[in-house]
């Protein structure tokens, strides 16, 4: 995967909604990231914790451990909006690229 | 104990030293519990080994620049020294040095990989021949040129190697650094060696042939005694295939002919030995004219006699 771009997935996922760590990855690979790695996503998250993007609080489960759940804060989604803003003009690019490129 | 516990005091391990591990680790446990709640297998089937799940999580959390404003790491560390040692005076001096030697590494480069492959392609040479450090023939010669020019051709040629000739070179040139020594410690025993195993090859051919001095395998050897269908001969005279006298020398062993005896050959055995010791006392008795009462060894001047 692209340097970077998990950031970003991992960003718009918990832009969506909340999430613990193992929900995190479930929900990229339903997204079609099927081959993310579980230690990727947890240290992504990690990081972009300690980076202050994220928040963290635990949330106590029925079945299981508690679940400590991360969200985005201010940060966050200020990392969010330009990282997206930078992969979309890098897809557009790269989208003009492939169609220009075999019909020439 | 659980498997997550066990899996995940593994990776804890391999991060062992990872400067900010409480931090990277800290809710690992609850994550792996819950990762191993989903399902009965095991999570090293699900996750793959634990070394290589710490090194992907030690590459998503510490990979990149914006995330590390922290300690430094072994490698920051190690890349600190290393621009420091480059930096130093010397480093320049030493490095411009090695690199004047490098031509004359890769003359002795070839010279010792042509000589050793020589030495393999001919297979076990008798230890009489020693260790050969120069090239024999005509042929031999032939070959060491080309090995020269070939070490020398490679090595002038600079850069654009591929990671793989990088490694098949290195490799190479420990090889013939090892050929090398090998060749060099060879020749400092070199004519000891020689002398030990092998006096029929010097150049100056002996008279006589040295048997049982210097050599391990017959170094203990200070008399031969010759046995005929049970019986002890004597008198037995020793030759090699070419006629010369075979003999040894038993001084090196603490023993001497028999002075009583007079004139003995050296290569009729048994030879009438005694002690340094009994020599001594016989030559004494001799100048103090004792004679007649004196029984000589037993083992004595009877070869020298027909009998």
């Amino acid at each position: 995967m692209l340097k970077g771009v998990l950031d970003l997935a991992v960003l718009a996922v918990l832009d969506d909604r909340d999430g613990y760590g193992y929900d995190v990855v479930r929900r990229l690979r339903e997204a079609g990231l099927a081959e993310v790695g579980d230690a990727s996503v947890y240290g992504t998250l990690r990081r972009l914790f300690k980076a202050g993007a994220l928040t963290s609080y635990v949330v106590a489960s029925d079945e299981g451990p508690h679940r400590k759940y991360y969200g985005l804060n201010d940060t966050g989604r200020r990392l969010l909006a330009s990282s997206a803003a930078t992969w979309t003009s890098f897809a557009a690019t790269m989208d003009s690229l492939l169609k220009e490129g075999p019909h020439d | 104990m659980t498997d997550h516990d066990a899996y995940a005091r593994a990776v804890r391990e391999a991060l062992a030293r990872h400067p900010e591990r409480e931090e990277l680790l800290e809710d690992l446990d609850d994550h792996l519990a819950e990762i191993a709640a989903e399902s009965d297998a095991p999570l090293e089937d699900r996750l793959g080994p634990p070394a290589a799940y710490a090194e992907e999580l030690r590459a998503a959390y510490g990979g990149r620049p914006e995330a590390g404003k922290g300690r430094r790491g072994p490698r920051e560390i190690v890349a600190g020294l290393r621009a420091r040692v480059r930096r130093h005076r010397l480093y320049g001096r030493v490095t411009g040095f090695l690199g004047e030697l490098r031509p004359g590494w890769w003359v002795l480069r070839g010279y010792a990989l042509a000589m050793a492959g020589l030495a393999l392609a001919t297979g076990p040479r008798p230890a009489s021949a020693g260790t050969r450090l120069v090239p024999g023939d005509a042929v031999e010669l032939l070959v060491v040129v080309a090995a020269v020019a070939a070490s020398v051709w490679f090595g002038g040629r600079r850069g654009g190697w591929p990671v793989v000739s990088l490694a098949v070179a290195v490799a190479v040139n420990v090889v013939a650094a090892v050929a090398l020594v090998a060749g060099m410690v060879a020749g400092a025993s070199g004519p000891v060696v020689q002398q030990a195993f092998a006096p029929v090859q010097q150049s100056r051919q002996p008279d006589v042939v040295l048997v049982g001095s210097g050599s391990p395998f017959v170094g203990d050897v200070s008399n031969i005694k010759p046995y005929k269908d049970g019986k002890p001969l004597t008198g037995v005279d020793l030759y090699d295939q070419d006629g010369r006298p075979l003999v040894l020398s038993p001084e090196e062993h603490g023993f001497e002919l028999d002075p009583s005896c007079g004139e003995v050959l050296r290569n009729r055995y048994p030879l009438p030995l005694v002690t340094v010791e009994q020599a001594e006392e016989r030559r004494l008795r001799e100048q103090e004219g004792e004679q007649a009462d004196v029984v000589p060894a037993p083992s004595a001047c009877a070869t020298s006699e027909p009998g």
